[in-house]
């Protein structure tokens, strides 16, 4: 299960974390997780330099912090809200509020 | 680009795959131990089994594992019995 966290500072999307594992199958096979990767990746090769507080993207964790919302994290959100609605037994997504730093 | 894309980085570990089989039990080394026209003293086992896939037959008798054994010194036979059955004998070698 891949847990996808929305990170909002009032009412603003400052934030994303893609936790996890698909397991819809085997490695190499698993279009659930083909879908997601593409989705993260683009979307952070995505943001603008100015925007980025802090990402990183490694195996099976993806997470970014920016200084505003802007349409490219709303993008992904809504890419990743496509699947999870067709596979929620292996996508969730949660949302978070956090206090501005 | 910023990040290279690896279309399986959200997918469960490379070839980690978790099998519930791998176990089996110690081989009990059953069968015959005394082969048809072989000699076989009193006492002796003819036959290791599970169940009576081999009955007991003349000058025989049958364990509580279910192993068959002769009671006489003799030749062990084994010989079938009605359609599907077999048994296990042993007869006396007679001194001339």
């Amino acid at each position: 299960m891949i847990k996808v966290t929305v990170i909002y500072v009032g009412n603003e999307i400052r934030g994303l974390k893609v936790v996890g594992h698909a397991n819809s199958q085997k490695y190499g096979q698993d279009l659930i997780c083909a879908s997601v990767s593409s989705i993260v990746t683009g979307g952070f090769n995505a943001f603008d330099e100015d925007d980025i507080v802090s990402i990183k993207l490694e195996e099976g964790f993806g997470e970014v912090f920016l200084k505003r919302e802007n349409d490219v994290i709303k993008t992904i959100i809504i890419q990743l809200k496509t699947i999870a609605e067709e596979f929620p037994q292996y996508l969730e997504i949660n949302s978070k509020k956090e206090v501005e730093k | 680009m910023r990040f290279i894309l690896n279309i399986q980085l959200f997918a469960s570990k490379k070839g980690v795959s978790s099998t519930k089989n791998g176990r089996d039990s110690e081989a009990k080394r059953l069968g015959a131990k005394k082969s048809d026209g072989q000699f076989a003293t009193a006492g002796s086992i003819i036959y290791r089994q599970r169940g009576t896939k081999i009955y007991p037959g003349v000058n025989c008798r049958k364990g509580g594992d279910d192993t068959i054994y002769t009671t006489v010194d003799g030749i062990v036979k084994y010989e079938r019995v009605g359609k599907s059955r077999k048994q296990a004998s042993c007869y006396p070698v007679e001194v001339k």
